[in-house]
């Protein structure tokens, strides 16, 4: 009798919806694991978690602090280089490579962050977009630490804790959890103090102003979370592939972010996640094998960017909402209904 | 090793060609009070249209530009009456997604409908060029310096001296008053919107035989037109103008004198902290907000 209230209560919590996720992408590992799934499907599985942890650093900037930046790729391409020059040159561990990886772009982005952040609108837009030109630049020039156009690779052997080998079931199960740490963690930031500095911040500058928020304290709050964010993406990128390269970090794969953040809708974590799976999981896990269409160039961009467009023109709340939306429909029909059978009693 | 009148002649040519694309982006931002950060894609595409009117018709390239010119003035139109206007009710923010998203889908459609491999896409003038103080010049880099400069001469005469400037201008600085006052500020926006994507083509074209027409052809375009418009400030419409060719002769300078690898990383670093100091832009004015 007394268990039932008690499992709504754990399903009701806040924290349901991403165990639900983890749960759903270590269902991915245990099936492809045991070979029903090709290796492939776990690989863009994987590229999944590492959008959606890219894209919820840029929904606290975007949907929750109401800034615009075009120059995620940069930080994501930052941290990536980062990883695969503390852990090939300095021969760091995963650990520490983890850490470092996240607090030098986070340094780098506060000190950016001080410059740019006083802009806001399209010129913090624009800014940031230059900020992101300048790290592509430097990846293709800066030869001795990037490998320039020729790449930079890992040759070692990724070992977690010194010995234990990584291999790529392994290395999606920590991201898995990764993921799961990061919507925790940022679920709690947003619905706390700062959370609503943020919102406060975003709805109205001037409002928040006069409650006492400082608002350039708080933007830079914004922008250095969804740095670290961004080059844990890149972190996770490189410790997979173990290798980089300059052309992946261009002002493409800024948009793509952005669109898995609109499509997924703004302020939702979990949204995030959906809006990654739609937006890189449904090009590369069903459209790529559609025939004819299926293997030209630009399937995939052609498929977001439409849906970017549709979206935004007629249903601005994101994916995510789609379920309430839906109930909201069948329940003013049946309130009609109801309405309307009132109605006729009263007619009888 | 390149001569200093060439440098010069160069960084005007491509002055005049991020100057084209700055007024486009000037023109949407003071008439529907957003960044079309699509204006790019949209020339590419325009481009990609006119090169097949060059190969399947036959037509010789100026022709193929003209027409390319009227095909991107109806499109830049229709761009604006389907997609733009039905977001009118939509946050400026939520606007300018939705032209990042023209971005990604007009990249995606061009491969597909055609096709993956660069086209070369011919000078306007034949190749051909003549010797000023010991440097070569070549003509069409003459002609689209002329070209430049002449049409957005026009436009400013256009601008100042019409009733059609007049109501342009006036929905640029307050648009609900504009309407009170019987302007069709419908029509200015579509006008501002064609406009703003036959300037697009005209830069594609004058950079195509040097990039090629395929997708990416006008990112650097775009990006440094978006950056001279920010540099030069939006309020005034011939701020962003002048700041492309700061930007055009700026970038070549720093990359030719100071660092082949470094000039670009340097001239971003600098106007970043340009704009930190006037963020009105460097010719903008201040402008006041209203709670």
């Amino acid at each position: 009798m007394k268990i039932k209230p008690k499992i709504k209560k754990i399903l009701s919590h806040p924290f349901a919806d991403f165990v639900y996720i983890a749960i759903f992408l270590l269902l991915i590992l245990l099936l492809s694991y045991v070979k029903v799934f090709k290796s492939s499907t776990l690989i863009i599985f994987y590229f999944v978690i590492m959008y959606t942890i890219i894209s919820i650093g840029l929904n606290v900037l975007l949907g929750y602090s109401g800034l615009i930046s075009l120059g995620t790729a940069g930080f994501v391409g930052l941290g990536a280089y980062m990883t695969g020059l503390l852990m090939e040159t300095l021969k760091l561990s995963y650990i520490t490579t983890l850490f470092l990886s996240m607090i030098i772009p986070v340094v780098l982005g506060i000190i950016l962050g001080l410059v740019t952040l006083r802009m806001d609108g399209i010129f913090l837009a624009i800014a940031t977009l230059g900020i992101a030109e300048i790290f592509r630049k430097t990846f293709e020039e800066f030869i001795n630490f990037t490998g320039g156009f020729s790449g930079l690779r890992i040759s070692r052997k990724i070992t977690i804790f010194y010995a234990v080998p990584l291999d790529r079931y392994s290395k999606y199960l920590l991201a898995v959890f990764i993921l799961l740490l990061i919507m925790m963690l940022i679920y709690n930031l947003v619905n706390s103090k700062i959370g609503r500095a943020f919102l406060t911040m975003k709805i109205s500058e001037p409002a928040a102003r006069a409650m006492g928020i400082n608002i350039f304290k708080y933007r830079l709050y914004a922008f250095a979370l969804s740095t670290a964010l961004a080059s844990l993406g890149g972190f996770l990128y490189m410790t997979f592939l173990e290798y980089n390269s300059p052309e992946p970090w261009n002002l493409n794969m800024s948009l793509t972010i952005l669109t898995i953040v609109v499509i997924g809708g703004l302020k939702s974590l979990r949204g995030t996640f959906f809006g990654a799976l739609i937006i890189y999981g449904i090009p590369e896990l069903i459209l790529k094998k559609i025939p004819v269409i299926g293997q030209k160039a630009g399937v995939a961009y052609t498929f977001s960017g439409l849906l970017i467009i549709i979206i935004l023109l007629f249903y601005p709340k994101g994916v995510v909402n789609i379920p309430s939306s839906i109930r909201e429909i069948i329940k003013k029909i049946k309130a009609k209904r109801n309405n309307h059978e009132n109605q006729l009693d009263q007619q009888n | 090793m390149d001569s200093l009148i060439q440098i010069i002649f160069r960084s005007i040519e491509m002055g005049g060609i991020y100057s084209l694309a700055a007024f486009g982006i000037t023109l949407i931002f003071r008439s529907s009070n957003m960044t079309n950060f699509a204006q790019g894609s949209m020339a590419m595409f325009n481009a990609y249209i006119s090169y097949i009117l060059m190969k399947s018709l036959g037509f010789s390239t100026p022709l193929a530009a003209l027409f390319g010119v009227i095909i991107s003035l109806v499109i830049g139109g229709v761009n604006y009456l389907t997609i733009i206007k039905k977001a009118e009710n939509a946050s400026s923010v939520a606007k300018q997604i939705i032209t990042m998203g023209l971005i990604i889908l007009l990249t995606g459609l061009a491969p597909i409908i055609f096709g993956t491999d660069p086209v070369y896409f011919p000078t306007i003038l034949p190749n051909k060029t003549f010797t000023v103080l010991g440097s070569a010049i070549t003509y069409n880099g003459l002609f689209n310096i002329g070209v430049s400069v002449i049409l957005v001469t026009v436009l400013f005469l256009l601008l100042k001296y019409t009733r059609f400037g007049l109501g342009i201008r006036m929905t640029a600085s307050d648009k609900e008053t504009a309407m009170l006052m019987g302007v069709r500020t419908d029509m200015v926006t579509l006008f501002a919107w064609a406009i703003a994507g036959a300037f697009g083509l005209i830069s594609a074209i004058m950079i195509a035989p040097m990039s090629g027409v395929q997708p990416n052809m006008m990112n650097t375009i775009q990006i440094a037109a978006l950056i001279s418009c920010v540099l030069g400030g939006l309020n005034k419409f011939w701020g962003p103008i002048v700041a492309a060719y700061i930007f055009a002769i700026g970038r070549n300078v720093l990359l030719l004198y100071v660092s082949s690898t470094w000039g670009e990383q340097i001239l971003y670093v600098l106007i970043i902290l340009i704009i930190n100091l006037r963020p009105q832009g460097l010719f903008g004015r201040k402008e006041i907000k209203k709670v």
